[in-house]
């Protein structure tokens, strides 16, 4: 009976992704996040250059999930309170308060699409990390629950002027910190400036049937494939070394050219995230139809489940755009499993 | 034919700014006149010279005749002096002689090296001996005497030897110093350092090193699979992806196949037995277990036996 559901949800879930890659094309990689995320129940920090597809890719994952959606820019001038309520002047001139847009839709909101993220006060990000993690919002006296919440945060990498660099902790509640990179095969590039298919947004979403995947069912099926995933100890084994070598690289032959391995490392990843990377890897291990975790599993979701959480000493954390990519990469190529 | 003769002294000797130190001559021939009957033609003979003092025994000297002939007038080049002893003391050493037509005649400059061997007690006059020049137009000949040249020569020895303070008559010069070769001997040592480890690595690409472990990786993983009963084969495949990262540098999972492939394509070969390890491997260490563990260690040792043969460069 699981089997049977679990390969039922398999279908849709691969169906929605291929769905997702004639949409949004030459993004293969961060369709497949996407997809984990959304099974894993994870939050996903989106970063790219701008008019590259971030905005129409989630908003693509919203109507494939249904549910409803809410979308907000970071502005400098944006407090939490925004977030919860607005007031205005209703026809009669009185004062009136409406739930904002974290609590329009109640349990029924699915997907909260925070644009530029780091251009929101340090107080934005502190209301967000709560609603993050505890899938709730405190506001006029109750708690307000929205259990199918999933945040989808976007910061483009062009522009750093007038932002808040995310805190560590902030940065820890997000599953995925997903890189969108221009497309870089000729073929994709021609079609995107060339088909007017991808011209008009709103037109190119219209063919995408709306709530395939029915959202107040996906917290379910998502423990169902957490349980029903198995890990063997040598597997175990294999992740654990993955998570400390984050931690201590140069006690497991992690060496980097110019880099005192020593020195590098400020932070390793926390437990919630290898909570996470655990939890990413066994939807992959879902979608590839196994019943197992494999070390494949975990190689594929490590880049994007570590970088966010690992902190370099001040001294490399300047050259963290090319560090961080080579430090994973060594992780990955040096770590042997079994 | 008249002949201008004119000496000339040089302080540099391929330099061309003389001061003119001696008599210039001129000396009338009566050869073209008695050929034409009319007003004879000069020739003009100029010696370029050295300083004609300050030699010592060894020493060589340089003399430069230019020789400007009108009317066809020709040097007699068979007729000139001879490379070879010109006496006990004085050598010709060279002699050269480059002629070019100009004005109806020639110019003509004749470069002669004498080699002086005078050991003189004390300095002493000695003069380059006089010769002819041998000159014809058509069937008529002249001579012109290049007259002779004095310089003064000088010892090459003490005024007074010192035998009280262990001075002989005869004494070498003090050693040269040697050149320092510290940059070329460093240079070499390093040339021979790199081409020595290039060869070292040459061989080792090649599998000339017998005794290198990496050589026989697959003979050593074999050696110890044979050992190993059916109840151990998780040591088995492990002992052969220890093999197959030991080979790629780095550890080699399942979809990096397509990498370690295009790394090492000889064993393209194994291609399909190794997909078949890869998934006894998962099977094993990260599922429930091989079902048939006696085929799968006997599998991974035929793997091992093609992984050997392509080691050995027999695949």
């Amino acid at each position: 009976m699981t089997d049977h559901l679990l390969n039922g949800w398999r279908d849709k879930a691969l169906q929605f992704e291929d769905q997702l890659g004639t949409l949004v094309i030459g993004q293969t990689d961060a369709i497949r996040h996407s997809i984990l995320a959304v099974f894993a129940r994870g939050h996903v920090l989106l970063e790219g250059n701008v008019g590259v597809g971030k905005t129409t890719l989630l908003r693509a994952l919203a109507q494939g999930l249904g549910g409803a959606y809410q979308r907000i820019e970071g502005t400098i001038d944006l407090m939490p309170s925004d977030l919860i309520y607005y007031t205005y002047l209703d026809n009669n001139g009185k004062p009136q308060v409406d739930a904002g847009p974290l609590l329009k839709q109640g349990e029924q909101l699915a997907t909260f699409f925070f644009n530029e993220i780091n251009r929101a006060r340090p107080q934005v990000h502190a209301l967000l990390l709560r609603t993050m993690a505890e899938r709730s919002v405190q506001a006029f006296n109750r708690t307000y629950h929205l259990p199918h919440l999933l945040v989808f945060a976007d910061r483009n990498r062009v522009e750093k002027d007038e932002t808040f660099e995310l805190p560590a902790a902030a940065k820890d509640r997000f599953m995925f910190e997903i890189t969108i990179d221009t497309p870089t095969d000729d073929t994709v590039l021609q079609d995107l400036m060339f088909n007017p298919r991808y011209h008009d947004t709103d037109r190119l979403l219209a063919t995408l049937p709306s709530g395939q995947l029915q959202f107040d069912a996906l917290n379910g099926i998502a423990e169902l494939i957490q349980s029903h995933i198995q890990s063997t100890a040598a597997l175990k084994a294999y992740a654990l070394t993955l998570w400390k070598a984050s931690h201590r690289p140069a006690e497991y032959g992690i060496r980097i050219d110019d880099v005192d391995m020593a020195e590098l490392i400020h932070a390793g990843a926390s437990p919630r995230g290898m909570a996470y990377f655990i939890r990413a890897a066994k939807v992959r291990a879902w979608l590839a139809g196994r019943d197992n975790l494999l070390p494949e599993d975990l190689r594929a979701v490590y880049p994007a489940t570590m970088a966010h959480r690992i902190f370099f000493n001040p001294i490399y954390a300047y050259r963290n755009d090319t560090l961080m990519p080579a430090f994973i990469s060594h992780i990955l190529q040096h770590i042997a499993a079994p | 034919m008249m002949m201008r003769f004119k000496i000339r002294s040089q302080s540099l000797l391929q330099s061309y700014l003389p001061a003119r130190l001696t008599a210039r001559l001129l000396l009338p021939l009566c050869l073209a006149t008695a050929c034409t009957g009319t007003t004879p033609p000069h020739n003009d003979v100029t010696l370029l010279a050295p300083r004609p003092f300050g030699y010592v025994i060894g020493d060589t000297i340089r003399h430069r005749l230019i020789i400007d002939t009108h009317n066809g007038v020709q040097l007699q080049r068979n007729s000139l002096p001879k490379l070879g002893p010109i006496n006990y003391w004085l050598d010709l050493t060279d002699l050269t002689v480059n002629a070019q037509p100009r004005n109806g005649g020639f110019h003509y400059e004749i470069d002669l090296l004498y080699q002086v061997f005078y050991a003189p007690l004390e300095v002493k006059m000695l003069s380059i001996p006089s010769f002819n020049l041998p000159l014809a137009q058509g069937s008529n000949t002249a001579t012109q005497t290049v007259p002779a040249w004095h310089f003064t020569v000088s010892p090459l020895r003490e005024l007074a030897v010192r035998k009280d303070n262990g001075g002989d008559y005869m004494r070498p010069d003090t050693p040269a110093p040697f050149l320092d070769n510290t940059v070329l001997l460093q240079g070499l040592l390093l040339s021979t350092l790199t081409v020595l480890a290039s060869a070292a690595y040459l061989a080792y690409l090649y599998g000339y090193v017998p005794g290198f472990p990496k050589r026989s990786l697959f003979k050593q993983t074999g050696k110890k699979l044979v050992k190993l009963t059916d109840a151990q084969i998780g040591e088995a495949l492990s002992l052969f992806h220890q093999a197959l990262n030991t080979l790629n540098g780095t550890p080699v999972f399942q979809a990096g196949l397509t990498e370690f492939y295009r790394q090492h394509p000889p064993y393209r070969l194994a291609e399909e037995p190794l997909a078949t390890f890869f998934q006894m491997s998962n099977q094993h260490f990260f599922a429930d277990g091989i079902a048939n563990p006696i085929g799968a260690l006997h599998a991974l040792r035929q793997l091992c036996n093609l992984c050997l043969a392509i080691e050995r460069g027999q695949r």
